[in-house]
């Protein structure tokens, strides 16, 4: 049903936890207040109308950069999407557009040369070299095949 | 109601071949995928599709798998294989595993065994246990050295409309890992691997990354080691999906040997010559992909219900004088949430608005909920107030 809403043009919108769900798999749980631990990550399969993605919110309000690059490294096919509160991405055609007052960061592993994720022991602090990581604010465009960030200037 | 539009994906590797390979490339990739359709043609389902078609392919020596296999630097051969449920994440696996004829055949019976994955002996063990096929002589034909592996995906259309494009729905997949629970990987690499410690197998076993477990336990294989841990990753750990459309990305001449077919075009066309096909499926089922029909509106949380309401009046922008269905799944406590959200959209011109509140599955599903969805101009899915919640309005919502 849901599906079918999406495919005939209907919008589909989600904040907060209702975001996270939109994409194939997402965070579930895993700490903020301290750099990412290996173990320290829970992820479920969500809805899946955004392939490729796995998205976080309440981005910087509430410190979750360490679990997204956890959850990056884990999968670094996947696009790691932060969404700060009051602030939206916009998607359609395969890019997105950024709305609101604060920022999205976009953590890509696509260029990883290092990461500890499979050897380490899951109280180790993760170690990932090589990774990209974009800040988009209001305006700013981001392609989601070519995985290139376009300015709103 | 059912829609038994399907699709199947096959590839025989995807590398560039040399031209005196390409017409044995080109028919084994066909005759699979011949063998596929027909028994998809005739109702079967998605997973003997798949083992039958990934059977065809290790069959056939033309490919790096089954009988085609590359041998090992130390004269031997270890194949991988891998099979998922996409509908319910089951998987079994098998890693570095000899002598028998269909490695797929072996992953398929771990399906729906504790188990997921079995490398080496414990692998050659349990496939002997179940009366799986062996090779008596070990091969004498090798793929092409370079040759990548092989992979099918049996992949569902759900669209209804031709003229939209259709999001795809992976049923059956060779990608693992994503999903797949980390408890369930750190059992199977316990139960896999003798003579190391338990802490230690946990340690190993703790990435959630199936395939890059199974490069783990095969790092004394010195075939894996020879590649660089990049092109591993998109051709082994991934399936067919991001192999695929990063090989289009650079120009898709690697693709040769991959075959696509959408039934309806195969039945159309009789017997057609391949590329066409090929080129027409392959556009058609990365765009269902990649993109879907209508937008999304993805929000961090707080957004602003009182001042400017930038990001809810997009959304209103969008719905304009139709239906918003406000859908609370993912709150403990949705009272309120609806209230709110009904009078920050009524500011901003949006009155047609229902609230869905979905308490189980089983609702989702109900008459009142199918009334409800049937004619949105849009959806709103609020946030909650712990983290489970966004698995409770997943799970509920996500086979609807």
């Amino acid at each position: 049903m849901i599906r079918d809403i999406h495919r005939r043009g209907g919008v589909i919108a989600g904040t907060s936890a209702g975001a996270s769900a939109m994409s194939e798999t997402m965070l579930v749980r895993g700490s903020s207040a301290e750099s990412h631990r290996i173990g320290n990550l829970n992820m479920a399969p969500g809805l899946g109308l955004i392939p490729h993605v796995i998205i976080d919110q309440h981005f910087a309000e509430r410190g979750r950069i360490g679990r997204l690059l956890g959850a990056v490294a884990q999968n670094p096919r996947v696009l790691g999407i932060g969404i700060d509160e009051d602030t939206a991405i916009i998607v359609e055609e395969g890019a997105f557009r950024v709305l609101g007052v604060g920022a999205v960061y976009i953590v890509d592993g696509e260029d990883v040369t290092h990461s500890n994720v499979a050897e380490a022991r899951r109280e180790e602090a993760l170690s990932m070299f090589g990774v990209r990581l974009h800040v988009l604010a209001a305006g700013d465009l981001f392609d989601l095949q070519t995985r290139r960030p376009t300015s709103a200037a | 109601m059912p829609d038994n539009r399907w699709s199947l994906i096959l590839h025989g590797g995807a590398r560039t071949i040399a031209d005196d390979l390409k017409d044995a490339n080109r028919l084994g990739c066909l005759t699979a995928a011949r063998i596929g359709a027909e028994l998809l043609g005739n109702g079967g389902n998605a997973l003997d599709a798949v083992e039958l078609v990934v059977c065809a392919l290790e069959n056939d020596p033309t490919f790096n798998a089954g009988n085609g296999s590359v041998p090992t630097r130390l004269g031997g051969v270890e194949m991988d294989a891998a099979i998922m449920d996409g509908t319910t994440l089951e998987i079994g696996a098998v890693a570095a595993i000899a002598h028998v004829r269909n490695p797929v055949v072996v992953a398929r019976l771990l399906l729906h065994e504790p188990t997921v994955l079995l490398v080496g002996e414990g692998a050659r063990a349990f496939a002997r246990a179940r009366g799986v096929a062996f090779n008596d002589t070990s091969s004498t034909t090798f793929a092409d050295l370079q040759h990548d592996t092989v992979g099918c995906v049996r992949w569902i259309a759900t669209g209804r409309s031709r003229s939209r494009r259709r999001p795809g729905d992976f049923q059956a997949s060779p990608q693992v890992g994503w999903a797949m629970p980390r408890s369930r990987v750190a059992v199977s690499m316990l139960t896999i691997m003798p003579g190391v410690s338990p802490s230690q197998a946990t340690a190993r076993a703790s990435c959630a990354c199936y395939w890059r477990a199974a490069l783990w336990t095969s790092c004394g294989d010195t075939r894996l080691q020879l590649l660089p841990a990049r092109h591993w990753r998109i051709s082994n750990g991934s399936g067919a999906r991001p192999a695929l459309s990063r090989s289009i990305a650079k120009g898709g001449s690697a693709l040769l040997t991959i075959a696509i077919i959408l039934r309806s075009q195969w039945r159309q066309a009789g017997c057609p010559t391949f590329w066409p096909v090929f080129t027409r499926a392959i556009s058609k089922g990365l765009d269902s992909m990649v993109e879907a029909s209508g937008p999304l509106i993805i929000i961090g949380g707080h957004e602003d219900k009182d001042g400017d309401r930038l990001i809810l009046s997009e959304v209103a922008a969008r719905v304009g004088d139709g239906k918003l269905v406000v859908a609370t799944v993912a709150s403990h406590q949705p009272e309120g949430y609806f209230e709110a959200y009904q009078e920050a959209f009524a500011a901003l011109g949006v009155h047609n608005l229902v609230e869905l509140y979905v308490s189980e599955r089983e609702e989702t599903r109900s008459v009142a909920t199918r009334e409800i969805l049937a004619d949105a101009a849009g959806l709103f899915f609020t946030g909650g107030t712990s983290c489970a919640s966004q698995v409770r309005s997943a799970t509920r919502l996500s086979r609807t």
